[in-house]
């Protein structure tokens, strides 16, 4: 098997191709410009202001585009000099291998013949010789083997970051959409633990006793829980419908399968590495596949643990990357590439919202049963209804009457919730 | 008429931004084409992948380029056409249309 396999010529051909195709947009954008120019002398309005944004938006779209191909072509065209180099390289040397090993054929055949001692003596430093410049042979075959992976390494890192500026955009929006998730599940979910401890240390307090602070954390947590604005109810509404979370369960299960896939095939290929590096890839990918079955079950440890596993499997990844390209290290994008990419592989095993579901798991063992059953209470009646508490499933329960469950009347300084409950407590993130 | 730019200036422009548009449109397909030939090309399977996840997000991105490109084109041959049209009845109106 070639050490330099591939197509020089096909990666120019495909450089070219991405060169004209940069030529046309840097054309077109100086069309969209003069062309502008020329509608907006004479047209004013709301409606040219309108165009001269969408032209203006259109224009640096085309300029991101024009970015990330030349980066990529720019990459393409290095790869392709750096292989036509490594292949030449390695025709001149499997070609001395060649040759030396014919060499050595012949001096030991030489050597099985019976002869005198003198010409047995050139015969064998005549060997010691040839093993020499086999040995310096090899040695600079597995040189040549190590740049090009390194220039594959780097030309795959090189294109992995030339996606069009549209996705990168996107990725944004989605890594953002996931940290407002884990902020609204951290909130959400200590209000409700919150909620459910207070209520019990309520229900429990012995009659007369000082519970100024006990309602304060109550009221502090009903009101965070009924935080959720009013346009979502219609949303969480949808989310608990039960034919959608069916739905839900079954690309749940495609999900995961999609999910499990990078750790597969690194089992199966090591990671395209040999050796021991080959080894610990495979076993990583057979800790990804284990991780992402973890992650779709209902115990939050479980989870955590999946977690873990698919966590460890992105780190080999990261090592594998430093090791393929060191100058990663050396500077600040280099850093940010490979957090990217990391960040990349645990998105692509959907690992990202994990720690999201193991927090809404440990809250719901946490408050069960929910709602808490409040034992008998110790004080008067109080003159308001005693409501239960929404229920978990739900973020948006229906509309309540009144206040919440509370074993004594409204608190000085506190806000009373006289008006209808909207939102119950933490949100469900369906499957 | 004290026009800076005249109704042939616009429509001439138009008509050039609309086959500049016409051209990006073919950039789905080269965008395709070349990202296919880095994925047979490239001797490496790790770079394959990569080429072909290219290839199809590059597609679809230069696909709403070149949309918005031709909805621009669109505009301007629209606002061209108005445009001459309000400048002729102008022109009518004062006596100088031929």
């Amino acid at each position: 098997m070639r050490i330099a396999a591939g197509d020089p010529q096909g990666l120019w051909e495909a450089a070219g191709r991405l060169d004209d195709l940069i030529e046309d947009l840097r054309r077109h954008q100086r069309c969209v410009l003069s062309g502008v120019s020329t509608a907006l002398a004479r047209w004013s309005g709301a409606s040219s202001i309108v165009f001269a944004q969408a032209a203006a938006g259109h224009r640096s779209d085309a300029t991101a585009a024009i970015g990330q191909l030349t980066r990529a072509t720019r990459a393409t065209k290095a790869y392709a000099d750096a292989l036509e180099t490594a292949q030449t390289q390695e025709t001149t040397l499997t070609l001395r291998h060649e040759s030396l090993t014919t060499q050595l054929r012949t001096v030991q055949r030489d050597l099985r013949l019976p002869t005198d001692p003198v010409t047995r003596a050139d015969d064998e430093r005549e060997l010691h010789r040839v093993f020499a410049d086999l040995r310096v042979v090899q040695r600079e075959l597995e040189d040549l083997q190590r740049q090009v992976t390194l220039a594959r390494r780097h030309y795959q890192s090189e294109l992995s970051a030339s996606k069009p500026p549209m996705m990168v955009w996107d990725k944004g929006l989605r890594y953002a959409g996931i940290g407002k998730t884990y902020w609204s599940l951290l909130k959400k979910g200590a209000a409700t633990v919150k909620l459910w401890t207070t209520s019990r240390a309520l229900a429990k307090a012995p009659r007369g006793a000082d519970v100024t602070k006990l309602l304060a954390a109550y009221q502090a947590s009903v009101k965070t829980l009924q935080s959720t604005p009013p346009w979502m109810a219609p949303f969480s509404r949808l989310a608990a419908n039960p034919a959608l979370g069916k739905l839900g369960r079954a690309t749940g299960i495609a999900g995961a399968i999609a999910a499990a896939r990078p750790g597969w095939k690194d089992m199966q290929t090591g990671g395209g590495y040999g050796g021991v590096r080959g080894y610990i890839t495979g076993q990583a990918g057979v800790a990804e596949v284990a991780g992402v079955i973890l992650t779709r079950t209902k115990n939050p440890w479980a989870i955590g643990a999946g977690g873990l596993f698919v966590t460890a499997w992105a780190v080999t990844k990261a090592v594998n990357r430093t090791i393929d390209d060191p100058s990663l290290l050396t500077s600040v994008g280099g850093v940010g590439t490979l957090v990217g990419k990391t960040l990349d592989d645990l998105d692509e095993s959907g690992q990202l919202g994990v720690g999201a579901i193991a927090l809404r798991e440990l809250a719901r063992k946490r408050v069960n049963p929910w709602p808490p059953a409040l034992p008998k209470l110790s004080w008067p009646k109080p003159p308001f209804p005693v409501n239960p508490l929404p229920d978990l499933r739900l973020r948006c329960g229906p509309v309540r009457p009144v206040l919440p469950a509370l074993p004594i009347g409204p608190i000085p300084g506190f806000p009373v919730y006289g008006g209808p409950m909207r939102c119950g407590p933490v949100a469900p993130v369906l499957r | 008429m004290g026009y800076s730019v005249t109704p042939d200036d616009l429509q001439r422009s138009s008509k050039a931004l609309r086959r500049s548009a016409t051209r990006v449109v073919s950039t789905p397909g080269q965008a395709r084409w070349a990202f296919g030939k880095i994925e047979v090309a490239c001797g490496d399977p790790a770079c394959a992948g990569v080429a072909a996840a290219l290839a199809g997000s590059w597609a679809d991105a230069l696909a709403a380029l070149s949309d918005t490109a031709l909805g621009l084109g669109g505009a301007t041959f629209a606002a061209g056409t108005a445009y001459a049209g309000a400048d002729g009845v102008v022109a009518t109106a004062v006596g100088t249309a031929s």
